[in-house]
């Protein structure tokens, strides 16, 4: 449970001010207040009671918030800010978390057995909604399921095709599911996605 | 007296809601009607003052609906659709889509026993979106209006959607 600093920040100060408003109106040390006019029962404005306070109450008031001006530095420090990276930096850590993704799920793949109650299954309901998806420009290469874990590529005339189609090849499944996908590293034309069984079974990948 | 501690108090209450941390999650609910139909331009959408978006035909298609992403990953979601066509389902999915044209995809469909008029959940579990330019996306296939043996029309569409994003 942590709270970004930039919020905390803002809520300590705005409470620290209306704290400190507070106690000053109470106290009467209101700079404001030393030259205004004395009130006038015609204006029929509540009247401001001087009351006592604690001698040392505002200095405690200033410890406490010392304290939560501490907690927030804390905070903080655990949790660094963002990294700021350039769009292009932002593309090639996008690149290299892909290329993580798609050989932990190759590896997750090849070490699949078939299970003959769902695998054939699974590949005709994939190959039928490619059929009627009627993906323009692309052609299914290669399509396998393994025991929870299917695996399509399909290549495409154009990338503008691939781009296109991407929603309708990543929307193959017609069940309730995970999947990861994108294009080849060898052939921006061929895109490869992985879909799984059920949306719990799709191989958990660790990423940087 | 009373009226200093009623400051005190309500000066205190304030501070303590400062410092107590936030719901580490974000929750966005949105309309139906925000979805826009990304098919033919005989498509019509009919947007109703209930806040839904019913595809009024003739064929099925498509809605895209919008989600802002403010943080990095969405840790669960929810789409509220009227699947009223025996003969067809609503399928969701929703994608991350990243930097680099990867895609991180969730589907949900309704079923064709979901036939009826009142709304059902699809429900997709977490979403990963950590590149700071990547972008989510809800769409749905929504079958087209069913003519019953009496002339009565069925139309199907999106309710509302929730999206939980990890703060």
């Amino acid at each position: 449970m942590t709270m970004k600093p930039v919020t905390i920040g803002i809520a300590v100060i705005a409470a620290s001010s209306l704290l400190v408003m507070a106690l000053r109106q109470m106290v009467g040390d209101e700079p404001a207040s030393a030259a205004a006019p004395p009130r006038s029962a015609a204006t029929s404005a509540p009247m401001r009671y001087a009351v006592p306070i604690r001698a040392g109450a505002v200095d405690q008031v200033h410890a406490e918030l010392a304290g939560l001006r501490a907690e927030i530095a804390q905070l903080r420090a655990g949790k660094p800010p963002r990294e700021q990276l350039s769009y292009d930096e932002q593309v090639a850590l996008s690149k290299r978390r892909a290329a993580a993704k798609f050989a932990a799920l190759d590896k997750a793949f090849a070490s699949e057995r078939r299970d003959p109650s769902w695998s054939p299954q699974a590949e005709t309901k994939l190959r039928d909604a490619f059929a009627t998806a009627d993906v323009a420009g692309g052609h299914l290469e290669e399509l396998s399921c393994g025991g929870t874990l299917c695996r399509y590529s399909v290549r495409f005339d154009s990338v503008a095709q691939r781009e296109d189609a991407s929603d309708a090849i990543t929307s193959l499944a017609r069940w309730d599911s995970s999947g990861f996908g994108g294009p080849a590293a060898d052939d921006p034309r061929r895109f490869v996605f992985y879909v799984s069984r059920d949306p719990a079974s799709f191989p958990t990948v660790a990423v940087e | 007296m009373r009226t200093f501690s009623f400051k005190l108090t309500a000066s205190l209450l304030v501070l303590g809601s400062a410092v107590v941390p936030a719901a580490a999650e974000d929750n966005k609910f949105y309309p139906g009607t925000m979805c826009l139909g990304s098919a033919s331009l005989n498509t019509r959408i009919e947007r109703p003052t209930t806040g839904r978006a019913i595809n009024a035909g003739p064929g099925g298609f498509t809605f895209q609906c919008p989600i802002v992403k403010d943080d990095n990953d969405i840790a669960r979601a929810r789409v509220a659709v009227i699947d009223d066509s025996p003969i067809d389902n609503v399928d969701c999915a929703l994608r991350t889509r990243h930097l680099g044209g990867t895609l991180s995809v969730r589907t949900a469909a309704t079923g064709v026993a979901a036939h009826g008029s009142d709304p059902e959940e699809l429900t997709f579990v977490d979403l990963n979106a950590d590149d700071e330019f990547a972008y989510y996306i809800l769409s749905c296939v929504v079958p087209a209006p069913y003519v019953g043996t009496d002339g009565t029309v069925f139309k199907s569409g999106i309710v509302a959607y929730h999206v939980t994003e990890n703060d």
